[in-house]
């Protein structure tokens, strides 16, 4: 492309200019519309016990189970709740698991996830969380019995 | 200097006194060259006075404001030469302005954010280690309550017979 050296703007400068201000008004209106994250929490319950001891739970899923095997020790895994919330950003949303759990959970500016543990009223944990990675965040503790608990949470 | 160089000197009146001796001295022995002074000298007399005159074809006004409208036409080459690169500097400044409202954007969204963010906080009584990895895709947050009484799975989730289903 040869550009003829005039002193009158040619339509390049115009569709440059043009494309510019498109480009910025399509951010403004991006950044102005809430975008609502979709969250999905599950409850799960890790034990050595065989599984007939729980048998009103199902197991996690295969894809879950085994990357859940590699990180932890436990043979088994078995889901106790899940559920699953559209949250806004700014707006705190909770999840509540079990009668002794739940999860709040608040998305954040700079594509940050806040989330709480609540167990018994109680916070036991607050994880800040990025949602720039494709990570899940998972939530664990010891439980009795040589047992353990794992709050899976999964954002997109 | 040759010989005919001298006589033409000594015409003009170009030599020393000594150069002028000597050659006065050459022209009384030799006829020859007596006679090419001869001629040079008639030459000379011919000359002045009878040059022709050479005159403008046009007037003095004429020939300097031709001599201006020279001047005037290369100082405009000379401005036009900024305009052959002028285009780019026109594309640049919608390109900066372009530039600037992706920066002032950028700014304004705050950016995105990398696994720096990721922190927690856990309260006095219980203790927290976080790792993660890269294989699973999974970020961990492993909490011990040191009083050891939080469990979110109930007593009865765990061990409900099947009747209870």
């Amino acid at each position: 492309m040869r550009l003829k050296p005039t002193s009158k703007p040619s339509r390049w400068h115009f569709l440059v200019l043009l494309l510019g201000l498109g480009w910025g008004l399509l951010q403004v209106v991006a950044a102005s519309v809430p975008v609502e994250t979709r969250v999905q929490a599950v409850l799960v319950w890790g034990t050595d016990e065989a599984k007939s001891t729980a048998k009103n739970l199902k197991e996690v899923d295969a894809k879950l189970r085994e990357k859940l095997g590699k990180i932890f020790k436990w043979q088994n895994y078995f889901e106790v709740s899940r559920k699953t919330a559209g949250v806004t950003a700014g707006k705190p949303h909770t999840l509540k698991l079990s009668d002794d759990c739940s999860v709040e959970i608040k998305i954040l500016p700079e594509n940050l996830a806040e989330v709480k543990l609540i167990g018994k009223g109680k916070t036991i944990v607050t994880r800040r969380h990025s949602l720039a990675k494709p990570d899940a965040l998972v939530l664990a503790g010891d439980d009795k019995n040589n047992t353990a608990w794992f709050v899976v949470l999964n954002f997109n | 200097m040759n010989t005919e160089m001298k006589l033409q000197a000594l015409l003009d009146g170009e030599l020393d006194a000594r150069e002028t001796r000597e050659i006065e001295a050459l022209l009384t022995q030799d006829t020859k060259s007596a006679a090419l002074m001869q001629e040079l000298k008639w030459t000379k007399g011919a000359m002045v006075g009878n040059e022709a005159e050479v005159k403008l074809p046009e007037s003095r006004e004429f020939f300097w404001s031709k001599i201006q409208r020279g001047i005037e036409a290369g100082e405009k080459q000379a401005a036009a030469a900024p305009a052959g690169r002028a285009w780019w500097l026109k594309l640049l400044y919608p390109a900066t302005g372009l530039a600037a409202m992706v920066a002032v954007m950028f700014v304004v969204s705050g950016g995105r954010t990398t696994d720096d963010a990721d922190s927690e906080s856990v309260p006095e009584d219980v203790n927290a280690v976080s790792f993660r990895s890269e294989s699973e895709k999974m970020s961990v947050v492993y909490v011990a309550d040191e009083n050891g009484n939080f469990s979110p799975v109930s007593e009865e989730v765990k061990n409900a017979p099947e009747a209870d289903k």
